[in-house]
């Protein structure tokens, strides 16, 4: 009777909400596919540290990119601030599964959703394939992105079909 | 549904229409005046029969009782929670019932009540009422000592709560954008202004900014919502102006209900709904 329909609630953490959505929303979703039909390497046992990308020390003198969750399936992160270092390596990985950088806890989110680059005195987004899509907001309304966008401070970047995130600072060194 | 052989759809439609007739002319904000006493919010119950009848006992002491909607959908009795809400409304003369997203033709076909419905083999006698009913329920509640009960929250177009007076009754999806805003937006904390939502085409978040330029502009004090799953039955937002409250167990969360002192809206509790006991499949009443 809850049958909402939507594609990935099979793999839905107990402590994620689905909210209910207007009938057309919910067409829109489209299937991730299952983890035993993707012929890529499942996650390994021993995951890198967090502190690999996810700065800890903010005191360091690094380029990062700071990005605060305005929206997640997961009550508990919204709000919750990331700072991601760029200095190390010039590109991190975003996504549902445990390996990426940063990760999110999103049903809707692939995998391997996208990366953070730092280019130049530049950042940008850019969608590594996703199943749902990345876009970012330009005052009204979210704009799928296709290729490599440049982000900056404030700018809001919506992953899959039910996470928000802002950029709330940047630093290039 | 084998314990329930006996549904008179004649007798369904009969509380459905003297309800609507009892309401008078279909107002989009419901207006009360109320200088002092206490009114009781009950967020979704969305079919937890248990809880609406747990709350009127709860609350009898209360001046008004207000369900921010979603009565139907996902529960185990949505028709039942209905009627027997609406019954209680004529009965006290002090239940008001506010329009939620699932008091829609949009959302009964998805999340269980068309199902309900057609498990009963009523359907085409009873829905043309029940519909008839969602056209007339009221987008908001407006108590003249500051206080506001809507089911989502406030529309991007429409921050003066007078423009509300103007919206259209009998819109059943509702096709009005600021109807539809109101029955399905979302408050979060760290939005600037309206973004689009994530749950779909047309509905919205929106931000401090937004809501202290709606609390400012309508003198409200505080405001009541529901439409979202809290893991405590509750959550505040806001600087605790607004408080988002649902009383369904059917969702992993617990039932909450909202009791405000009308003179210091500042003052309120918020009282859980208890846990069925074990192996029991309603919640009870306290004993004697």
């Amino acid at each position: 009777m809850c049958g909402s329909g939507k594609v990935g609630l099979i793999e839905t953490p107990e402590n994620v909400v689905v909210n209910d959505q207007p009938p057309q929303a919910q067409e829109e979703v489209k299937a991730e596919p299952l983890a035993q039909s993707a012929p890529e390497v499942q996650p390994q046992v021993s995951t890198p540290p967090l502190s690999h990308g996810v700065m800890v020390d903010s005191h360091e003198e690094s380029s990062f990119v700071e990005i605060q969750f305005v929206q997640s399936p997961l009550d508990e992160i919204i709000g919750k601030k990331v700072k991601l270092n760029l200095s190390i390596f010039p590109s991190v990985s975003v996504g549902r599964s445990p390996e990426n950088v940063l990760q999110i806890p999103d049903p809707s989110v692939s995998r391997m959703h996208g990366k953070i680059t730092h280019e130049g005195k530049e950042f940008f987004f850019e969608d590594t394939g996703s199943a749902n899509g990345t876009f970012i907001f330009d005052g009204s309304k979210f704009n799928e992105i296709k290729e490599k966008t440049k982000i900056e401070e404030k700018t809001l970047i919506k992953l899959g079909e039910g996470t928000i995130v802002k950029v709330t600072a940047v630093r290039s060194l | 549904m084998q314990d329930l052989y006996l549904v008179l759809p004649d007798y369904i439609n009969d509380t459905i229409d003297r309800y609507i007739k009892s309401m008078g002319e279909p107002v989009p904000v419901k207006r009360i005046s109320l200088q002092k006493g206490t009114v009781s919010f009950v967020g979704d119950t969305h079919g937890a029969l248990d809880v609406t009848a747990f709350a009127m006992s709860s609350e009898a002491n209360s001046d008004l009782i207000c369900f921010v909607g979603d009565l139907v959908d996902r529960g185990k009795r949505q028709l039942f929670n209905l009627l027997y809400i609406l019954e209680m409304a004529m009965i006290s003369h002090k239940v008001i019932v506010v329009r939620g997203n699932h008091e829609s033709t949009l959302t009964n076909e998805v999340y269980g009540f068309i199902e309900e419905l057609q498990g009963f083999d009523i359907i085409e006698e009873v829905y043309p009422h029940i519909l008839r009913l969602y056209g007339k329920l009221p987008y908001a509640l407006y108590l003249d000592s500051g206080i506001v009960a809507v089911h989502g929250g406030i529309p991007q177009n429409a921050l003066d709560l007078q423009n509300w007076n103007n919206l259209p009754m009998d819109d059943l999806e509702p096709l009005n954008t600021t109807a539809f805003e109101i029955m399905w937006n979302d408050p979060r904390e760290f939005v600037d202004g309206f973004i689009p939502g994530t749950r779909g085409e047309g509905t919205f978040f929106f931000g401090p900014d937004a809501y202290y330029r709606f609390a400012e502009r309508n003198k409200v004090k505080l405001f009541v919502r529901a439409h979202e799953v809290k893991k405590q039955g509750f959550e505040y937002y806001f600087n605790r102006k607004l408080i988002s409250i649902f009383s369904s167990r059917y969702h992993k969360g617990k039932a909450a209900i909202l009791r405000v002192n009308v003179e210091f809206p500042d003052k309120h509790e918020i009282a859980i709904v208890p846990e069925p006991p074990p192996g029991e499949e309603w919640v009870q009443w306290p004993g004697p």
